[in-house]
């Protein structure tokens, strides 16, 4: 067994979800056969490995130019956040919030 | 008591005794999953997660009709064994804290545990019966690992966590209890082909496990874990 692809599932799969920032989709298991697969669950999404920063690459409507966004949690936060000049708070590049909240 | 009772028993007799424990834990689970959705409402828990807590709690009645099949395709005059429906796992007062605690030590503890022995269990399934059953469990054991680290990271999110620190010994003792069979002593049976692993696999796959997927996935939410 490949601890690793557990951990990509379970953990990395599991608190996309928490977070808001994927669907529940159907387990990677059913349709499978021992071999536990990658934690791309859901075909717009894929995880890194543990310990490194949760990012996922977002199928952002088709756009192939939309490269990689960062998934930041819950906004409005820090990390995800940015305010300009005028007090206008948004989205940092790259940045995704979760559960659909915004900056 | 279990130990000596083993030696007298057929495989197949051995076999259904661990598997109509596992039926009663089945319905144990899917009470603890009802009492989970309702504390996550209470606390707040976006929707997706309570859903998915309900579901869960399906889940677990359909898995003890799966054991059921089992028992009864392994021997006869095994009937169900009494679930105790009013199981609460921890102290906790708060809705939040006990769906919390519920989570981590069903979902992040217990579940991730379980579909691990359940990968290494599903190669060896002999009868119909039991492949069957232990592909739909399998399954579902994913989504019900998932739910509980889907939990943990959104509390983690919105506040403090690391009181779990000092549950974690409690919840992998009772995983360990709830999972490893009884010693069978010298002579030990292969029951693989029944879905029994040897006591010595479970353990090295309980470690393994623990050290690569659960004590890594609580640390980085935040909680840490000394057991």
């Amino acid at each position: 067994m490949d601890h690793g692809k557990l951990f990509k599932v379970l953990v990395i799969g599991g608190a996309m979800l928490g977070m808001g920032c994927l669907e529940e989709s159907p387990s990677p298991l059913a349709d499978s056969g021992t071999a536990l697969p990658d934690a791309s669950m859901p075909s717009d999404a894929s995880v890194v490995a543990p310990g490194d920063d949760a990012a996922i690459g977002v199928d952002a409507g088709g756009d192939s130019d939309a490269g990689e966004l960062i998934v930041c949690g819950i906004c409005p936060n820090e990390e995800c956040c940015e305010t300009d000049e005028m007090g206008n708070a948004a989205t940092r590049a790259g940045m995704l919030c979760c559960w659909g909240t915004s900056c | 008591m279990l130990g000596h009772l083993l030696l007298t028993k057929t495989d197949d007799e051995v076999a259904a005794d661990i598997w109509r424990v596992r039926e009663r834990t089945e319905h144990e689970a899917a009470a603890l999953f009802a009492r989970l959705a309702s504390d996550m409402s209470e606390a707040g828990v976006p929707d997706t997660l309570v859903t998915l807590a309900k579901r869960s709690s399906d889940d677990e009645r359909t898995h003890a009709g799966h054991c059921r099949r089992i028992v009864d395709e392994l021997s006869v005059g095994h009937d169900p064994l009494e679930p105790d429906l009013d199981i609460v796992l921890g102290n906790e007062r708060t809705p939040l804290r006990r769906a919390l605690y519920t989570s981590v030590a069903l979902g992040c503890i217990t579940e991730t545990l379980s579909t691990a022995l359940l990968i290494e269990m599903r190669p060896h399934a002999r009868l119909g019966v039991l492949r069957d059953g232990l592909d739909a469990i399998l399954a579902d054991e994913v989504r019900h690992s998932r739910l509980g680290w889907a939990h943990l990271a959104f509390e983690a999110e919105r506040g403090e966590v690391s009181w779990l620190d000092a549950s974690v010994p409690a919840m992998v003792r009772d995983a360990l209890a709830a999972d490893v069979p009884p010693d069978a002593g010298p002579g030990v049976r292969d029951l693989r082909a029944l879905g029994i692993l040897a006591r010595a696999d479970v353990k090295r796959i309980f470690e393994l496990t623990f050290e690569t997927t659960i004590v890594p996935g609580l640390a980085r939410f935040g909680v840490r874990s000394s057991a």
